[in-house]
């Protein structure tokens, strides 16, 4: 694609030689890391101007796609590399001159943690991290990355302790039970195939209804058998929607039209902060994760790709995983933050220890109550408990248009 | 309708049957410049729409020359605007410059109330199989669709067995099948459907080449040599109809001489991923990676010193990387926006 547009939005990266003033940096993302105290915070320490460029997650791999002359940096997680690398929006990362990179950790440079190997199923990301010679992606290490890995979680979903009827309750927490009878009509998923799809395919699993060869790559019976056995779900009237935002999520349930739902960690924010009596769930089959970071469009150059270095940079440097943590996200340098977090945040977020005292959110001075634990327990145990990695299977194609008809059904 | 004018046989050399061409192309020119002209002036253009010359051409069905001629008028009449990408954006309906916008180009995006058919040409099954192909190709990507027969008729102002001539050839091609109950389907495009071709193509090429090749005349093969050599040196050069002439010279004429007709048939039949690839390319309008144009070198130049085992292991080793290119490529298309489809192109899922 070439260096298009005669839009506002380009200006920045064609025109830098004539004004010397502060350079404007782009950054396409979701508001799971596109925060308005992190752009400002950002825009002071690095002396920039920083405009986010925020939408749902597909909009965002649409526009990463299609538009690479729109962002300087794309800000979303590893397996929508699938989608940017073959179109060649991105370039590649050069670690030489990322300042910490080997502070980074083993989970997404070698899929292992604590010495362990992690699951090797879906979109593991050390497979599209380093870029070979030709151009590829693949796990040898290489000096040219494709993403910078930063944020990670293992994802579950939530459920309101009171409407989980007893017979449930008396049992481990699993995933079947996003497919409970008992909790019809009050039920949501993600709407994103890469990530949705997978929580209904472990649920579907979980309930004895179908068993996956590889639940990271279905093949075309599975994706249908999964398909029409959720189609047969929701003309029961079984889902109450399906949520695109974490603030969406948020709504949903704090809204009470849903109990049970799969959900991601800054949705637990809010709805810690409405009160709500909740539970996010170590589901006994295992956790869906994923990992988040940054890439670097493929028109950036100049003043405002060394901008864009600086910002990459600046969230290895602690403010920034610090802030992620109040959030529930891990950061792939987590030690940098330790120091940006009170010793009994770290307890709290990391080592999943009771909280010693008040603790703050990441914009509000009181979040979680003294005594409280995280659901899940610490790091190595909620990361070191993963199913399955968000994935764009082989025949994502064809599992999207299913599960377009699945969500229109 | 206009039709061609043909130089009669009996007059002497090129100049004449020149001369035809050449007044063929005037008119076409004209043709397409005044349907565009129209359509952007009466606002049923987007404003921003990118247009290049390739699909343009080829749903008006002719070659891009007189595509080229019309833009260049419609740019000095100021309802075309040159960007710093490749073609022209469409302006508003006042001549005011637009925001790019890329969108697959149809008769339906260009405003076209009607088939282009004022640009017949000598042959109505080429123009209206190279439209079906191109919306057919474009349209699996995206779901199951039927062809209708006799909307597609109507569209292009032919008869239905016109249109059914191009269809048995797309399904020769193995773009669609016919149902039990004779309907057109096409789509939707899995990964193992492009798998399945590369493998059939893995099983039977290297075969291929090795009959063709004691055929292969020194000649052809140092040109097609030649032509990898400039694109390797110039990637920037090929566009997505340029990539599919490089594909055509080493996977169908590099292959042609094989005396086992059946053979090479069947190897015709595998082409869907030829066919995603160059809608991918254009979509995208991306030229191809340096691994493709090297791997097509190695082929060639095994080929050049007449040794033939390397050159049928070059090209396996190629087709299966090839194949991981593609499917790579498959899974970008889940995240285009859908295109306006011809109406003919009915979607069942």
């Amino acid at each position: 694609m070439p260096d298009d547009t005669s839009g506002e939005s380009s200006r920045p990266a064609r025109a830098p030689a004539v004004h010397r003033g502060k350079v404007e940096l782009r950054v396409l993302g979701t508001t799971s890391t596109l925060q308005e105290h992190i752009r400002k915070q950002a825009e002071k320490d690095l002396g920039i101007r920083l405009r986010f460029i925020i939408d749902d997650s597909s909009a965002v791999q649409r526009a990463g796609v299609m538009h690479p002359e729109s962002y300087e940096i794309y800000d979303q997680w590893f397996h929508s590399i699938d989608y940017l690398w073959p179109a060649r929006a991105l370039q590649p990362i050069d670690l030489a001159r990322i300042k910490r990179w080997q502070e980074v950790n083993s989970l997404p440079r070698a899929n292992s943690l604590a010495r362990h190997k992690c699951a090797s199923a879906g979109s593991v990301p050390v497979d599209r991290l380093y870029v070979q010679a030709d151009g590829s992606l693949a796990r040898k290490a290489s000096e040219r990355i494709s993403m910078l890995p930063l944020t990670h979680n293992a994802d579950s979903f939530v459920y309101l302790r009171d409407a989980l009827p007893p017979a449930l309750a008396a049992t481990p927490e699993s995933w079947a039970w996003l497919l409970a009878p008992e909790l019809a009509g009050r039920v949501a998923l993600q709407a994103d195939a890469a990530i949705g799809a997978i929580d209904a395919a472990l649920a579907v699993e979980a309930s004895g209804l179908m068993q996956f060869a590889d639940i990271g790559n279905l093949t075309i019976e599975e994706i249908d058998a999964l398909i029409s056995t959720l189609i047969g779900f929701k003309r029961r009237g079984h889902f109450a929607g399906f949520w695109s935002t974490f603030a969406d999520a948020a709504q949903l349930m704090i809204a009470n039209k849903v109990a049970i739902q799969s959900v991601w960690s800054p949705a637990a924010v809010e709805l810690q902060r409405a009160g709500l009596h909740f539970r996010l769930a170590s589901p006994k089959e295992g956790y869906r994760a994923w990992f988040g970071g940054m890439s670097l469009s493929r028109v950036a150059k100049g003043r405002v790709l060394d901008a864009a270095y600086d910002y990459l940079n600046w969230w290895l440097d602690g403010w920034a995983g610090a802030a992620m943590a109040r959030q529930g996200f891990y950061i792939s340098n987590s030690e940098r933050s330790r120091g940006y977090l009170d010793a009994a945040e770290w307890a709290y977020w990391y080592d999943g220890k009771p909280a010693e005292s008040e603790l703050p959110g990441p914009t509000s001075k009181n979040l979680i109550a003294a005594g409280q634990q995280r659901d899940g327990g610490n790091y190595v145990s909620r990361m070191g408990r993963i199913a399955v990695w968000n994935s764009v299977m082989d025949e994502h194609n064809y599992l999207v248009r299913r599960w377009n008809e699945f969500k229109q059904a | 309708m206009i039709r061609r004018t043909r130089a009669p046989v009996s007059l002497p050399p090129c100049t004449l049957a020149q001369a035809a061409v050449d007044a063929d192309t005037r008119l076409r020119y004209r043709l397409i410049h005044d349907h565009l002209k129209k359509a952007i002036a009466l606002g049923r253009v987007a404003p921003g729409l990118v247009l290049v010359e390739a699909p343009v051409a080829r749903i008006f069905g002719t070659s891009r020359v007189p595509v080229r001629k019309a833009f260049e008028m419609l740019h000095a009449g100021g309802l075309l605007h040159t960007f710093e990408g490749r073609g022209y954006l469409v302006a508003h309906p006042d001549g005011s410059v637009a925001e790019p916008l890329r969108a697959p180009l149809s008769d339906v995006t260009l405003g076209l109330d009607e088939a282009p058919i004022a640009l017949a040409l000598p042959s109505n099954s080429e123009r209206i199989y190279h439209a079906l192909e191109a919306a057919v190709s474009i349209g699996i990507a995206f779901g199951h669709f039927r062809i209708d027969e006799s909307v597609a008729a109507e569209a292009f102002g032919v008869s239905r067995s016109t249109v059914r001539e191009a269809l048995n050839r797309l399904r020769d091609l193995g773009l669609i099948e016919k149902s039990a109950y004779s309907h057109w389907l096409a789509g939707p495009l899995t990964a193992r459907a492009v798998a399945h071709d590369y493998e059939l193509r893995m099983l039977l090429e290297p075969a291929a080449l090795r009959a063709s090749q004691p055929l292969l005349a020194q000649d052809v093969l140092t040109d097609a040599y030649a032509e990898i050599e400039g694109a390797i040196r110039d990637p920037d050069s090929i566009d997505a109809d340029g990539l599919q002439r490089l594909e055509t010279t080493l996977h169908a004429d590099c292959l042609q001489h094989a005396h086992n007709k059946k053979l090479l048939r069947m190897i015709g039949h595998a082409h869907m991923p030829l066919t995603v690839n160059h809608a991918f390319h254009n979509a995208f309008n991306l030229h191809p990676d340096v691994a493709t144009l090297t791997e097509h070198r190695a082929v060639l130049r095994h080929l050049l010193d007449g040794d033939v085992d390397a050159a049928t292991d070059a090209l396996g080793a190629h087709l299966y990387a090839a194949q991981g290119r593609t499917l790579k490529r498959l899974k970008v298309l889940a995240v285009l926006p859908e295109p306006d489809l011809p109406k003919y192109m009915q979607r069942i899922a």
